[in-house]
Parts: structure tokens; sequence; C-alpha cells
């Protein structure tokens, strides 16, 4: 049983802290608990609300309205336009996610490194910062059989010799338990309440709208508080981590743009809903198996499959494809993610609230969309599928290895559902020039505003970020430990 | 925005196209479904928004002509750029409600007698 977090709704209309931590995600949350823990004074604020975990159906519309930016509905603008997701609320993404777990690769790392000129990156250290951060969330793997979703992805990769694996989850099972069973992780499990232990304060329902900067210096923030009026949070140092989207924005209206949400990367995907002899939809959760035979490029793996999120993937040739609706027990939804090349921007405007969001998918980008979705496709024929409906307008249904030519002559990007849920390297950091924080995340210019999120990964990491972005955060968090003392 | 609906601007449409898209719905049912894709518009970012009501506003004139169930039919198999955007959203939103709310509908959108 996690003990409790005192969180309130923001109401006065002055605070003062010695560390302002702006968003409670895996940054946000981490970044607390450490200073917190030093001997910080901090206050965590949260744009979102608190929802107790279990409180809502995972995946489900309500979840999305309660923990989800714009309930879900959020693009970057492109030929394709990019859909995209992000967590609005106490724990941020950590509490809508998969939750699946990847240390960060030690190549990608070292890549890093010398590409972006990151200083004291040391792989030693992080790979004890992401062992810290494996015991804490409770990463591990299924105990006994996974669900029906995940064998299907194992199954299919055997048959062709490809190399999977199951991912770890932030998850706690009961002695005994099974894949149903677990407890998810987050950071309202974890972090959060070990920063409140510490004496973290943690505001929600408190929207910073910019901050007030006096040459290097910021000093206070500008807020909106729970009832839609202004207040302001006065501070020593601020640690932005609102996201990936959200960071660069708010830094932007505060008058921050050098090099700042020039460089956002995702892992675009696409998508295709498979028909199975047996039984075998799991609708409030996910695989746990990806298939990485063409990793770091393609990754497969499954999402959620519950009925609507079925029709919504069988929606682009609903004449064709609207029969398994019917059948959405025996159905499933999988991915292919790509690591592209391409950019984006994000850009704050001036008199609207949110930014804009822009992707440019290289041409490289849309063939391996479109090799990923075939060999997306043979894959779960291997696996035994009976139908496989690939989600681009006009698209065949696959019933064998044959019809994949269909599918490769008829699929464009443009006809596509492209979508994300990993953004990130809107403010990354490194010496390079082209960094827009520095190697430990201090924004260029700025002696007392730091970014510690998604933000700062140098580029799309070709895995789940989750893991990188929060070895990141602990490494700069304690970097700033080392150098800066508590007033108390 | 913030308190401004865009129900007026994106109702017509999103009744129109469910009325073709999905004709089993109930008139109760086609409602409550429009009434959640407005609920969702109001809410998207604010430059998203607006430009679903910039081409909301044409949409809602076009179903308003006689044969216009043609038309939306038309862009349903049809996406052309930016209005085959806000007909991939209104229908991606539509049918996300219709099989969460209702998993047995028909693929016209009926529940089994």
């Amino acid at each position: 049983m996690t003990e409790p977090v005192i969180h309130t709704a923001a109401t006065e209309v002055n605070y003062d802290a010695e560390i302002l931590v702006i968003g409670s995600g895996a940054g946000g949350a981490t970044t607390a608990a450490l200073l917190a823990e030093a001997g910080f004074d901090v206050l965590v604020v949260e744009e979102g609300e608190w929802v107790e975990q279990g409180s809502v159906v995972p995946f489900s519309l309500e979840q999305m309205d309660r923990q989800y930016r714009s309930g879900g509905v959020t693009v970057a603008l492109g030929l394709p336009s990019i859909a995209y997701t992000e967590g609005r609320c106490a724990g941020g993404g950590t509490e809508v996610n998969s939750g699946l777990y990847r240390r960060p690769p030690a190549d990608l790392l070292e890549r890093w490194r010398q590409q972006y000129h990151i200083r004291d990156l040391d792989p030693d250290e992080m790979n004890a910062i992401a062992a810290e951060i494996e015991s804490a969330l409770h990463v591990t793997t299924v105990p006994g059989a996974v669900s029906a979703p995940s064998a299907v992805l194992r199954r299919g990769a055997d048959a062709l010799a490809w190399e999977n694996s199951e991912s770890p989850r932030w998850m706690i099972y009961p002695p005994g338990g099974d894949a149903a069973s677990g407890q998810r992780q987050s950071m309202t499990r974890t972090y959060l309440p070990r920063a409140h232990r510490a004496g973290a304060r943690l505001l929600t329902r408190c929207r910073v709208k910019k901050l007030s900067l006096d040459g290097t210096r910021a000093n206070h923030a500008e807020v909106e508080l729970a009832n839609g009026g202004p207040g302001r949070i006065r501070f020593r140092h601020v640690f932005v981590c609102g996201g990936a989207i959200h960071t660069p924005a708010l830094l932007q209206r505060s008058g921050l743009r050098d090099r700042i949400g020039d460089t956002l990367a995702v892992h675009p995907t696409v998508k295709l809903a498979a028909r199975f002899a047996e039984p075998l939809n799991v609708p409030d959760d996910v695989p746990v198996h990806q298939v990485k035979e063409f990793a770091p490029e393609i990754s497969f793996g499954g999402s959620a499959s519950h009925p609507g999120l079925i029709a919504l993937s069988l929606a682009d040739n609903w004449g064709e494809f609207g029969h398994a609706v019917m059948d959405w027990k025996r159905v499933s939804v999988y991915y292919a993610a790509i690591t592209s090349e391409g950019k984006g921007r994000v850009k704050a405007v001036p008199g609207l609230r949110d930014p804009l969001v822009a992707y440019h998918l290289t041409s490289r980008d849309r063939q391996l969309l479109r090799s990923g979705l075939s060999r997306l496709t043979l894959l779960m024929l291997a696996a035994g599928a009976d139908e496989v409906y690939p989600s681009y307008h006009h698209a065949p249904v696959v019933r064998k290895a044959a019809d994949i030519a269909d599918l490769q002559r008829s699929f464009a990007t443009t006809k596509a559902t492209v979508m994300t849920v990993h953004l990130c390297s809107t403010v990354p950091l490194g010496e390079h020039p082209l960094c827009a924080a520095d190697s430990f995340g201090r924004v260029r210019g700025m002696r007392n505003v730091w970014v510690n999120d998604a933000s700062l990964l140098p580029d799309a990491p070709g895995v789940n970020p989750q893991g990188s972005v929060m070895a990141f955060a602990v490494r700069n968090a304690r970097r700033f430990i080392g150098t800066e003392r508590p007033h108390g | 925005m913030a308190g401004y609906s865009s129900h007026g601007l994106v109702s017509p449409f999103a009744q129109r196209l469910l009325g073709v898209d999905l004709p089993g719905l109930t008139d109760a049912q086609r409602a409550e479904v429009t009434a959640f894709t407005v609920r969702r518009v109001d809410a998207m970012p604010s430059l998203l928004r607006i430009g679903a009501n910039l081409i909301a506003l044409p949409m809602r004139a076009v179903v308003a002509l006689p044969g216009s169930g043609r038309f939306v039919s038309w862009l349903i198999l049809h996406p052309v750029p930016l209005v085959g955007e806000y007909v991939r959203m209104i229908r991606s939103l539509a049918y996300t409600y219709v099989w969460e709310r209702w998993p047995l509908a028909l693929p016209d959108g009926s529940l089994p007698s």
C-alpha cells in the first residue's frame, strides 16, 4: 500500500519555494524526490489533477478525459499529420502509458556523448542509476504466461526466426500472480510519495503561463490557479519538466527561444488490426513482447485494443473491414514504430494557449513505415492471423503472404493513420552548438532555469524512452545537488 | 476561445456524416455521439480547434444542400487534403465512442436485437 501524497489544488495567489519543479511526470517527479531528499525546499506544480491509479479504466475515453491533454486529441501538423498523446495529470505520462521499460542502451549513450558533446556522460554511472530506477519502480517481467496478444508477437517472431523479447515493466505482481494480476507502478506510486516524504509540496491544477526573467535569472512564475485566477510563485531555481511539447512552449512564452523547440523527435508508428481463430483480446492492457529484428530502425509491438480502439483502427476502410468489429474478442491491434530522421517544431503562438506543433517525415521515414507495416503484416500471418487489416485508406484485407504485395503497392503515408506516443528532443542537452541546454540541462544563457524531462534527449532513442528520461533526470539532479546548497 | 462551443459549426456535419456512415444509430445515439465529438473538438489545442472550425464552417453549409449525403460518402472514401483530415477526425472520434459505449454494435452502428 502506497502512503497517500498530500496534494492540493492551487488556490493561493502567492507561493514561495527554493526549487520550483514544473510538471510531475517521469522527469519532474524524480527531480522533486532527489532534491527534496537533499534538503531543498521543493514545490511541484502540475497542470492536471490527481487521479488515483485504478480509479479509471486504462486506455478508456474516461481516462483520456481525465488524464490526457486535450482528451487525447493532439496532432503534429504535416503530410501526413501525426496524432500524439500526452499525459496531463499528477504523474504525467507515467500514469497512462504502457509502463514498458528499456534501460538506455550503452551504444546509444556513447553515440549521444560523442555527437552532442555531452560532458561527463559516464556509462557506468548511467547503468548504476538505471539499476536504482528499476528497483524503485519494481521493473520486472510477467510471472508465468504472458497475455495472448503478447504471445502472438512471440509466436510470429519465433516462426520467422526474428529477434524478440519480453519488455520488462513497472509492475508489482502478487506471489503466484499472473499477467492479469499486476499492480501498475507510476510516479504517483513511487517518486511523488518519496518527494512528499522528504517534504516536497505538490500543487495540482496549476498551469504555469510564463517565467518572469531578469537578465540571466528567472525570478518567479506567473500561473493560472485552479479557479482560473492569476497567481505567482517565487523561486531560487526552476526545473521545467512539462514534457517535450509544453516545456519548450513555456520557455518560448518566457522569451527563451534560442535553439528551443526546433528539433522535436518522435517515433512515428503505423498500425493494423489482426483477427485470429481464438479469442485473445485483453481490452485494458497491452502486450509486453516487442520484436526487435529490425531495430533500431523498425520495432513491432502491441497496442491497447478495447472495442473502440479496434473500430478506430478499422475505420479507414470500414466498408471492407467493418465486419471484424463484431469479432473484437478475436482481434488485437499492433504497431510498427520507426526511428525517424525527420524533425518537428514546437512554436508558442502569441495570444494562444497551446503551441503549434509540426512534424516532417523524410522520404526514408516513409519507406520505413511502408516496410514496417508490410513486415508487421507478415509477422501477424506467421503468428496465425486469419485476416489482417492495415490502417490506411483503401488497404486490402491480407489473408496470405502473397497479399502483402498489394499492401506495398497501395500504401502511402498520406493515406495512413500515423501516430506516436514518444516525443522528445525539443531542448537537447550537450555542448554542441545545436543544443539548447548544457550537458546537465541548464538552459543556455540562464543561471537558474533547468530542463529535466524528455525534451533533453538529444534525439529519438529507438526504444521506450522513459528509462532514458529518468536516468538523465536523476543524473542531472545529482549534479545540481553537488553544486548547489539548500538555503534551509 | 475558452468557453466557446463548436457545437453550431461541428454538429450539423457530424450528424450528417454519422447518418451516412453509421445509419443504424438511433437519433438519440447519433445525438449522443455528436455531443461527444463536439466536446472533444472543444478540448482540442487552440490552433487545431481554430483550424477545425474554419473547415467546419463551409462543411456546415454543404450539408444543408440537397444530395449532400452522396458528397459526404465521397468524402469518406476520398481523403482530400485538410477536409479529409477533418472527416477522419470526426469519424475517428465517433467510431471510438460508439464501440466503447456499445461494444456489441453491428458495423452499421445498430445494436443486435
